[in-house]
């Protein structure tokens, strides 16, 4: 079943003394569960990102022994990271029915999760349009 | 250019960057913040929370 296109709003605000208009980046509401437990947070959508990647303290949210899971390397920006994949069911607010993904889990990561081209970018398309202040997100695979 | 809709990022201080925080299921309030996610999860019920970290507008982000 496909959705229809949700409209979200950047978070925006002014500031004086810095760089004037600071938008937040482009957060969707999601819940990652696992093994009975929830852990409601938002996921950046990231184009640049091949995979979802979360927050190594989620991964102890869920008391996820990463000593017995497979290593991933991540490259970014300021370097390369190794991670553990790890399958967690997630549920994008708003948007249908939970499914699988297999997420990397990092320490260094500024924001909760990424939300990535290989797992979220296949159910999803996305409409950028900061120019309005607007982003939208439609669901077109179960 | 201001978003017409209030939410909690209007209410963001220099002590809530790079820490987790926990804000109402309506982004409008910010209930509290931790370096330690353990201590906010064991403090909110997940049914009345989002947990969340936001960008501290005087620095840069690339994944």
């Amino acid at each position: 079943m496909k959705g229809k296109w949700v409209e979200y709003t950047y978070r925006c605000r002014f500031f004086d003394d810095i760089s004037g208009f600071f938008c937040e980046l482009p957060k969707i509401p999601i819940e990652l569960s696992l093994g009975g437990k929830i852990f409601p947070t938002d996921g950046v959508i990231d184009s640049g990102c091949s995979r979802t990647h979360i927050r190594r303290d989620i991964a102890e949210f869920f008391a996820i022994d990463t000593s017995r899971l497979e290593r991933a390397t991540t490259h970014g920006i300021a370097g390369s990271e190794e991670g553990f994949l790890q399958k967690i069911t997630l549920s994008v607010i708003n948007h249908g029915k939970p499914f699988e993904v297999e997420a990397l889990i990092v320490g260094i990561l500024p924001v909760p999760v990424l939300l990535g081209t290989n797992d979220f970018f296949t159910k999803f398309d996305v409409r950028f349009e900061r120019s309005k202040q607007h982003f939208y997100v439609k669901r077109v695979q179960e | 250019m201001r978003d017409k809709n209030k939410d909690f990022t209007d209410l963001l201080k220099d002590e809530h960057y790079g820490k987790w925080l926990a804000v109402s299921k309506d982004y409008s309030k910010i209930l509290g913040f931790s370096e330690d996610l353990k201590q906010l999860t064991h403090k909110f019920k997940q049914e009345k929370v989002v947990y969340t970290r936001a960008q501290n507008p005087k620095e840069n982000y690339a994944f």
